[in-house]
């Protein structure tokens, strides 16, 4: 399964990512493109880990960067709209 | 010729019958596929028709992972013959924007209002509850980079004013965040922006309804900037000479054509946002940043049997965006100039610009009345106030000639006196504005004055036009045409 996040979604939460923090964030289905909310920890450097899905990252302008990261999904949540 | 089209396939039929549409047989992909052959064909078809080297409507007849009848249909007022052919021009062939624009006036000032039927082609499939599912409908990827699948690009989003029985139609953007929520681009100063913040002040819900797939005058209309308490269904009455057929939607009291392929009822919350965007835009860029907006709650899908999800990949201009958006907004325009005193002769809101670009001719009487023209603009509000660029010229420039617009600006511009910059509000999608403007709506306005200022002399200080109609004597003009044969020429 590959993931993508929208850059911005992570701004103010750099800390917990470096730190590989569980963080709840919003991530894109890249096959449905459907919004799913998930408890997660994000890996910047896929070579750190063996675990975890692709997650492309993507500015908010729609531009991908060019090497993707992994996201190590914890558990689904409820969408925030429900 | 078949109109007024009741709905969108009697129209692609009759576009087909006229080699203006095609059915693509080949299994084509939502994502970004359909988009993508949308968006060549409308950069290679340069909004010509067919017969003269443009491109035709299109219908994917099998999207990928879909069952078979659930398709997608593009381009579909890509080239002028198309647009003609939906607004019932006698010669579509040769219809300039101008005719088309008087054929929109006379339904604009001649309302009827709808009729109310009990059922409709709309409601043969009914998804409600826990059975709601957008992604049961094949929704594009459009563009690579969009915020996600894009349902609504070329539709209607109808809201009702709450306090009175207007109901305002709009074409603004709608994508799927998951099965039942959508989000949508709302601007606050366009008329959904208007409806919307009554119920924001009231904190109640606001009932939406996304059409797809309607008939082709009520998706003209929905690009269209109808003035504020005007509903765009009774001007579809007035351009079809006939009421058009409306039906109560299933979980409110919004009406929908009836003969419509999808329904997308919902409501928005208050204080409730997700982030939306980017989209590539009529703009010709991807440029109004990701940002949080209004979510729509899904209570209810409706659709046709073997639905069709009309689309469009907007992008470098020209392509059905910009031909829908001209029309009305030009007319509307020129009627409005008009009624306060301005002695405007054109109005042309130029597809090739990326509906960015605003061309009014004009006599003189007086000076500064550029200034007043873009100042009565802007006051319209809504659809009006979302290009950047207004260009006023004289009345002997035919602005629907591009050449002779870019001939006039280059010639007719003087740096000092010319160009008059302001602010007034504007939306997220300013592709020359900053980050900063696009988020907060604050990208200024340029007026570009390109009349003859009215105290120079008009034989010494203005200078003539080096042109055939007027730079020779009437006789030698009439003897040249005369013999044009005789010279050998065509």
């Amino acid at each position: 399964m590959e993931w993508e996040v929208s850059r911005e979604i992570l701004y103010g939460m750099e800390e917990d990512v470096a730190s590989g923090k569980e963080i709840e964030v919003n991530l894109y289905n890249k096959e449905t493109y459907e919004v799913v909310s998930v408890r997660a920890i994000m890996i910047e450097s896929p070579d750190q880990s063996t675990e975890g899905d692709i997650l492309w990252v993507r500015d908010f302008n729609g531009r991908v960067e060019e090497k993707p990261w992994k996201v190590k999904i914890i558990e689904r949540l409820a969408s925030p709209w429900e | 010729m078949a109109f007024p089209y009741e709905d969108i396939r009697t129209f692609l039929d009759d576009c087909e019958k006229n080699k203006e549409a095609v059915r693509v047989n080949k299994e084509v992909d939502w994502n970004l596929e359909a988009g993508a052959i949308t968006r060549r064909q409308a950069e290679i078809g340069k909004g010509l028709t067919v017969e003269k080297g443009g491109q035709p409507a299109l219908l994917f007849e099998k999207v990928k992972g879909f069952p078979k009848g659930f398709r997608l249909a593009s381009n579909l007022s890509s080239n002028m013959y198309r647009m003609a052919l939906m607004m019932g021009h006698p010669d579509p062939e040769n219809a300039r924007l101008d005719e088309l624009q008087e054929i929109f006036m006379d339904g604009y000032k001649n309302p009827i209002k709808p009729m109310l039927v009990s059922d409709g082609a709309c409601k043969e499939n009914k998804l409600l509850g826990k059975d709601i599912d957008l992604y049961k409908l094949p929704a594009p990827m459009v563009h690579d980079g969009d915020g996600g699948r894009y349902i609504g690009t070329y539709h209607i989003v109808a809201t009702k004013d709450p306090d009175t029985e207007w109901v305002n139609w709009g074409m603004y953007r709608v994508l799927i965040h998951n099965k039942n929520n959508m989000g949508v681009l709302i601007v606050p100063l366009q008329n959904i922006g208007l409806i919307a913040r009554k119920y924001a002040e009231k904190n109640e819900p606001m009932p939406v309804s996304v059409v797809i797939g309607a008939d082709p005058l009520s998706l003209f209309m929905a690009a269209t900037p109808a003035a504020v308490g005007f509903s765009e269904a009774d001007v579809v009455g007035g351009l079809r000479k006939a009421p058009l057929k409306m039906v109560k939607c299933e979980t409110n009291d919004l009406l929908v054509p009836a003969d419509s392929e999808i329904v997308i009822e919902g409501e928005i919350l208050p204080n409730v946002t997700a982030f939306e965007g980017p989209f590539g835009e009529y703009t010709g860029y991807r440029a109004s940043p990701r940002d949080k907006r209004p979510v729509i709650k899904v209570t209810a899908i409706t659709y046709r049997n073997d639905p069709i999800l009309t689309m469009s990949c907007m992008g470098l201009p020209v392509d059905d965006s910009h031909i829908l958006a001209s029309i009305g907004t030009s007319a509307i325009i020129k009627d409005a100039l008009k009624k306060v005193g301005i002695p405007v002769t054109a109005v042309n809101y130029i597809p090739e610009s990326g509906s960015q670009l605003l061309v009014v001719s004009t006599k003189t009487p007086f000076a500064h009345i550029a200034t007043w023209i873009k100042d009565a603009v802007y006051a319209l509000g809504g659809m009006c106030a979302y290009f950047r660029y207004i260009f006023v010229v004289n009345d002997d420039v035919d602005i629907f000639n591009v050449n002779e617009v870019f001939h006039a600006f280059f010639s007719r511009i003087h740096p000092d006196r010319s160009i008059h910059v302001s602010r007034n509000p504007s939306g997220p999608l300013v592709p020359a504005a900053p980050l900063e403007e696009r988020k907060m709506g604050t990208a200024p306005v340029i007026l570009y004055d390109g009349t003859w200022p009215t105290d120079w002399h008009p034989f010494i200080a203005v200078p003539p036009k080096s042109s055939f109609d007027n730079i020779f004597p009437k006789d030698m003009q009439e003897k040249v045409l005369k013999n044009w044969k005789e010279y050998g020429l065509k």
